[in-house]
C-alpha cells in the first residue's frame, strides 16, 4: 500500500475509522496504523473522534501526489474507460434504485424484500452489471497500480451479495458495492480530468 | 369462417373484462381500451390474441399469415406506410403480453422493420445518427431475444457512431449466428412474433408456472404496434404529464415536454425539459387536445393519471396512461378533490376507500410540517420522512454541528462520495442536482433518512445557499418532507393549524358512515373503521 493510496482513501472517505481503510485499502490493519502514525507525525492527517482525516497540509499533499500521478496518465485510456463505465452507471443507479424501492400499485415503496421473485430478479441484473463492470475495473488497474484493489473490492462486494448479505449491495459505509462505485467514480473522474460538478450539471454523475 | 385469433387495437370486442384479458393478455386488453373504450389516439397496432397462440402451437405460423398480413395490410393503409418502403417505411414493435406477467418470457422488441434502405428513408425523416441508432438497437435486440445470441458479443465501445455501431453490430451477428442480418421486414416480424410464443416455453417461465400454479395452456398474446417519432420534423416532441400535481394533488396539468427528442430522454434527464404549459405556446390545438385526453382519462379511471404522450409532426399520439403515483397528501386531497365535484364520478364512500390509512398517517404529518406556512420550493422525493434542522453546506461542518448535538439537514449541490460521513450525522439531506437514482438518494434510503434531491430552485454556494431567492445562512432551520419533495423554511411547528382542509373534509366524511361518537377517534384509526364499514357493505350486495 503506498502512500498516496491511503491519503486518497481519507479524502474519499472524508472521515474514515480504521475498520473502513482496511477494507477499501485491502491491506492489513497493523500496516495502516503505522502508516498513520507516520502521516500524523507529518501533519497530514488529524485523529478524531469519528475517525481519520486529512488536514489542510494532508490535502495539499494529495492534490501534488494526484498532479504528478495523472501526468504520467495516458489519458485516452482513461477518457475511455471512464466513457465505458459512464454507459453502464445509469444501469447501476436503476438497479440499486429497484432493490430500494418497490413500485406497488403505482406507488413507489420502500422495498420491504417480502417477495423473493422479485428481489432475485434484480439480484440478477446486478450479476450480469458485475460482468460488465469487471474488465473497466481491471483497465484500469492495468493502467494505474493504485487502482487494482478497486476489482478486488467490487468481486468481494458482490461474493458478499451473493453469500446471502444483500446489505453489500447499497448500504452506506460499509464497503458495499455502491459504496465502491460511489469511490471508483469519483476516481475516474479524477484521473480523466473531470469535475464531478461538471458532470452532474450534464446529468451523469448526480 | 373461423373466429379470428388477430384484432386490431380498435376492434369492437363484445367481452367482459376478464374473458378481454384472457382473449388479449393484460397489455393487449389495455392497448384495446385505451383505443375503443376511451378512443384515444394511441399508435395504432393489432393483438394475435391467445387463440393465435394455441393455433400456432398446433399449425405453425402458416396458419397465421393471411390473418397477418391483412392486419399489416390495415395498419400500412391506416397510416399510409409501409413495411420496407424506402421513402415511407412503417416501424413497429412487438411486445408479449400474457394475461399475467412472469419472468422469462420475451418482453419488447423494437424498431422493426428497419434494414439497409428504410433505415435510410427514416434517416432523412429524423436525422441519419438518430435511425442509425435505432437499426442498431434492433440488430443487438434481434440477435439476442431472437436468435439467443449472448449480448456480450455485441459489446465494446458503446460510444462509436451509431453508423459505426450498425456495421459492428451486423458483423457480430453474422459471425455469431453463421446468417446475415435478415433484411426482409415481413421476416424480422414473423420471426419476432415466433420469438414471443416460443419464449412462453421457455425454461423461467415453465418454472415460474409450475411453481405459482399458473395452468401451461394459458399462452401469451403479441402486440404489434406502430412506433412514432418524437424527434421528426415539423412540430414533434415527447413528453409526459400528470392530470393533477402528483407533490401537492392540485387540480393543474403538470409535466415536463422535450421538444424533438424521443421518449427515453425525458426519463433519463440529460436534456432541459420544458413545463408541460411550454406546449400551449409552441401548439394551443396541441395543448388544448392533451388537457381533454387528461379530462377524459381522469372520467375513465375516475382518479389522477400519469401520461406518456409524443407528438409526430403535428399529431398527439397517447403511448400509456395509467392511475399516476403521488405522494400522501396528494392521495388526500386528490380523493376529496374528486368526491366534493358534483360532475365528477366518484362518491365520497369510494373517497374514503380511496385513501389508505398510512397514507392518511403520512398526510397528517406533512400537514404538521405545512403549519409553519406553504412550501418555499420543491425537489423530487427520494427518501420519506420528514426532518428538521439547522442547514449546513459541507459535510465537516455537519459533523461540527452534530458533535454539538443540534440536528443537522445536510444541503448540498450533489453529493461525492466524502460527503457520505457527513450525511451519516443529518437528519436529512437536500441536494440540488441529482434524481431518484443519484448517490445522494441512495445512500439515504439505506439509512432510512428523509432526503429530497434535484431541488432545481437551490443554488449552493461554499458557505450559504438560496433557496428560491431566500438567501440561507449556515444554521438555518430547515424542515424537509422526503415524501413529498418539499422544503419549510424553519421548523416544524406542531398541530397549530391543525390538519390541511382536506384532511378534515376526509374525516367529516369518515364520522358521517359511523355516526358522530367516531370524532373521539384517532384519525387514522377512524379511518380504518369507516373503510371496513364500507368495505362489509360493499360485500354486502
Amino acid at each position: 500500500m503506498d502512500r498516496t493510496s491511503l491519503l486518497q482513501a481519507l479524502r474519499l472517505k472524508g472521515v474514515a475509522p480504521g475498520s473502513a481503510l482496511v477494507e477499501a485499502l485491502g491491506a492489513k490493519a497493523s500496516e495502516i496504523e503505522s502508516r498513520l502514525s507516520a502521516l500524523e507525525v507529518e501533519g497530514l492527517v488529524q485523529a478524531l473522534p469519528r475517525g481519520v482525516r486529512l488536514t489542510e497540509p494532508g490535502h495539499s499533499a494529495l492534490a501534488c501526489a494526484l498532479a504528478t500521478e495523472r501526468a504520467g496518465l495516458e489519458r485516452t485510456a482513461f477518457e475511455q474507460i471512464y466513457q465505458r463505465f459512464d454507459a453502464i452507471n445509469g444501469e447501476f443507479k436503476r438497479i440499486v434504485t429497484d432493490w430500494q424501492l418497490r413500485d406497488v400499485e403505482g406507488d413507489q415503496k420502500l422495498n420491504d424484500h417480502s417477495d423473493p421473485d422479485y428481489d432475485r430478479a434484480v439480484i440478477e441484473r446486478f450479476e450480469a452489471l458485475h460482468d460488465r463492470l469487471a474488465p473497466l475495473a481491471d483497465a484500469a488497474g492495468r493502467h494505474l497500480p493504485r487502482l487494482a484493489v478497486y476489482a478486488f473490492r467490487f468481486a468481494r462486494a458482490r461474493d458478499r451479495v451473493a453469500d446471502g448479505d444483500p446489505r453489500y449491495l447499497a448500504a452506506p459505509m460499509i464497503d458495499s458495492y455502491h459504496t465502491v462505485w460511489f469511490e471508483f467514480h469519483e476516481e475516474l473522474l479524477q484521473a480523466s480530468g473531470r469535475s464531478r460538478a461538471e458532470e452532474a450539471a450534464a446529468g451523469r454523475a448526480d | 369462417m373461423l373466429a379470428p385469433h388477430v384484432f386490431p387495437f380498435d376492434h369492437p370486442h363484445a367481452l367482459p373484462a376478464p374473458a378481454l384479458r384472457a382473449l388479449l393478455g393484460g397489455k393487449g386488453a389495455g392497448l384495446a381500451e385505451m383505443t375503443r373504450g376511451l378512443g384515444l389516439r394511441v399508435p395504432p397496432g393489432f393483438t394475435i390474441a391467445t387463440t393465435g397462440f394455441h393455433r400456432y402451437r398446433r399449425h405453425g405460423l402458416d396458419a397465421l399469415r393471411p390473418e397477418l398480413t391483412a392486419a399489416l395490410a390495415r395498419l400500412e393503409s391506416s397510416l399510409g406506410l409501409a413495411l420496407g418502403d424506402p421513402s415511407r417505411p412503417l416501424v413497429v414493435s412487438v411486445r408479449s403480453g400474457a394475461a399475467a406477467s412472469m419472468p422469462g418470457m420475451l418482453d419488447t422488441l423494437l424498431n422493426l422493420g428497419l434494414n439497409d434502405e428504410t433505415c435510410e428513408g427514416l434517416a432523412r425523416a429524423t436525422s441519419p445518427e438518430f435511425a442509425s441508432a435505432c437499426y442498431a438497437r434492433l440488430i443487438r435486440m434481434f440477435g439476442e431475444i431472437v436468435m439467443g445470441v449472448p449480448r456480450s458479443i455485441f459489446g465494446g465501445d458503446e460510444r462509436a457512431s451509431a453508423a459505426e455501431r450498425v456495421r459492428r453490430f451486423r458483423a457480430a451477428y453474422q459471425t455469431a449466428t453463421g446468417e446475415a442480418f435478415p433484411q426482409d421486414p415481413r421476416q424480422q416480424l414473423e420471426r419476432a412474433v415466433e420469438a414471443v410464443f416460443r419464449s412462453w416455453d421457455g425454461p423461467r417461465a415453465v418454472a415460474y408456472r409450475a411453481r405459482e400454479g399458473i395452468d401451461a395452456d394459458l399462452g401469451t398474446a403479441v402486440n404489434v404496434q406502430a412506433m412514432v417519432f418524437g424527434n421528426r420534423e415539423g412540430i414533434s416532441g415527447t413528453g409526459v404529464g400528470f392530470t393533477r400535481d402528483p407533490a401537492t394533488g392540485e387540480r393543474i396539468a403538470y409535466g415536463d415536454y422535450l421538444p424533438g427528442a424521443q421518449g427515453e430522454d425525458v426519463v433519463s434527464g440529460t436534456h432541459a425539459t420544458l413545463p408541460l404549459s411550454a406546449l400551449r405556446e409552441i401548439d394551443p390545438g396541441i395543448h388544448a387536445e392533451l388537457l381533454a385526453t387528461f379530462d377524459r382519462l381522469e372520467r375513465h379511471y375516475r382518479d389522477a393519471c400519469d401520461v406518456e404522450f409524443t407528438v409526430e409532426c403535428g399529431v398527439l399520439w397517447i403511448l400509456q396512461a395509467r392511475p399516476a403515483k403521488r405522494s400522501a397528501a396528494a392521495a388526500v386531497r386528490i380523493a376529496v378533490d374528486m368526491a366534493d365535484d358534483r360532475d365528477f364520478p366518484l362518491t365520497r364512500e369510494e373517497a374514503l376507500l380511496r385513501v389508505d390509512p398510512e397514507q392518511l398517517r403520512q398526510a397528517l404529518s406533512s400537514s404538521r410540517v405545512s403549519g409553519s406556512g406553504a412550501a418555499i420550493a420543491r425537489g423530487l422525493p427520494a427518501s420519506p420522512g420528514v426532518a428538521t434542522g439547522r442547514a449546513f453546506f459541507s459535510a465537516d461542518d455537519a459533523i461540527a454541528a452534530a458533535d454539538r448535538g443540534e440536528p443537522v439537514i445536510l444541503v448540498r449541490r450533489e453529493t461525492s462520495p466524502d460527503d457520505v460521513h457527513g450525511m451519516a450525522v443529518a437528519e436529512g439531506i437536500a441536494t440540488a442536482t441529482g434524481g431518484l437514482a443519484s448517490h445522494a438518494a441512495v445512500v439515504a434510503r439505506g439509512w432510512g433518512k428523509p432526503a429530497v434531491v434535484g431541488i432545481s430552485s437551490l443554488s449552493v454556494e461554499r458557505d450559504g445557499a438560496f433557496l428560491a431567492g431566500v438567501a440561507i445562512e449556515p444554521g438555518r432551520v430547515l424542515t424537509i418532507d422526503g415524501g413529498s419533495g418539499e422544503l419549510f423554511l424553519d421548523g416544524n411547528e406542531r398541530a397549530e393549524d391543525g390538519p390541511r382542509p382536506e384532511v378534515a373534509t376526509l374525516l367529516a366524511w369518515a364520522a358521517q358512515v359511523l355516526g358522530p361518537e367516531s370524532r373521539q377517534l384517532e384519525p387514522v384509526v377512524q379511518l380504518e373503521r369507516a373503510r371496513a364499514t364500507l368495505g362489509a357493505t360493499a360485500r354486502e350486495h
